[in-house]
């Protein structure tokens, strides 16, 4: 059974979510509830991806990366 | 941003390659979905309306044509991937039609080609680890 079988995360990054030790994505305890008021306000309010973009910025969101020396912020394209 | 808006994961599905895994049947007893089925349809259905899926046009002549009920790609599974034409046996199909020729010339592979043996395969992906096809 490869790992993707096993609902294992498969190495691509998954805004709100990190990978754990067991490599499964878990919800991000800090920015879960950040992309999940992006998601609302895209569904229900169809804000443009830049307002979104905006919006997910000045929450200070950064993607977490295995190496705590790397950042990087969200691209609005 | 339109890579995440429509990324099923979001509501449970998590696909890589040609698998396709429901992270909602506790294959992954850590997620939490950001939204849900039908939240994730609003934003599919709002994407397809302003970038329809282009049916590809063919340059040349597909000697399947005249026995395909529908374009390739034009029945959608998630509005991502398509079903394909696919005619089991082709050798065999060619055999009976050089035969007919024989005696009508004029026959083509829409009278060796019986309906039942027109099947259509989903392509680039698999669900629950099979590939989908209809006849």
């Amino acid at each position: 059974m490869g790992v993707n079988e096993r609902g294992q995360a498969d190495g691509k990054h998954k805004y709100g979510y990190i990978i754990n030790e067991g490599k499964y994505h878990e919800p991000d305890p800090e920015y879960f509830d950040v992309w999940k008021e992006a998601f609302r306000r895209k569904i229900h309010e169809n804000q443009t991806d830049e307002t979104i973009g905006k919006y997910i910025i000045s929450t200070g969101y950064k993607r977490k990366f295995k190496n705590k020396n790397r950042e990087s912020k969200l691209n609005v394209k | 941003m339109y890579r995440i808006w429509l990324d099923p994961f979001y509501y449970g599905i998590l696909i890589s390659g040609n698998n396709e895994i429901d992270l909602r049947d506790g294959a992954n007893p850590h997620y939490q979905p950001l939204i849900t089925e039908e939240e994730h349809q609003v934003l599919l259905d709002r994407h397809l309306l302003v970038n329809p899926v282009s049916l590809r046009s063919y340059k040349t002549i597909d000697e399947y044509d005249e026995i395909k009920l529908f374009p390739n790609q034009f029945i959608q599974y998630n509005g991502t991937h398509g079903f394909v034409f696919e005619l089991p046996n082709p050798k065999r199909h060619r055999k009976a039609l050089e035969k007919l020729k024989v005696n009508n010339p004029n026959a083509t592979l829409k009278d060796v080609v019986k309906p039942h043996q027109i099947n259509y395969k989903l392509t680039g992906i698999k669900i629950d680890h099979k590939q989908l096809s209809f006849r």
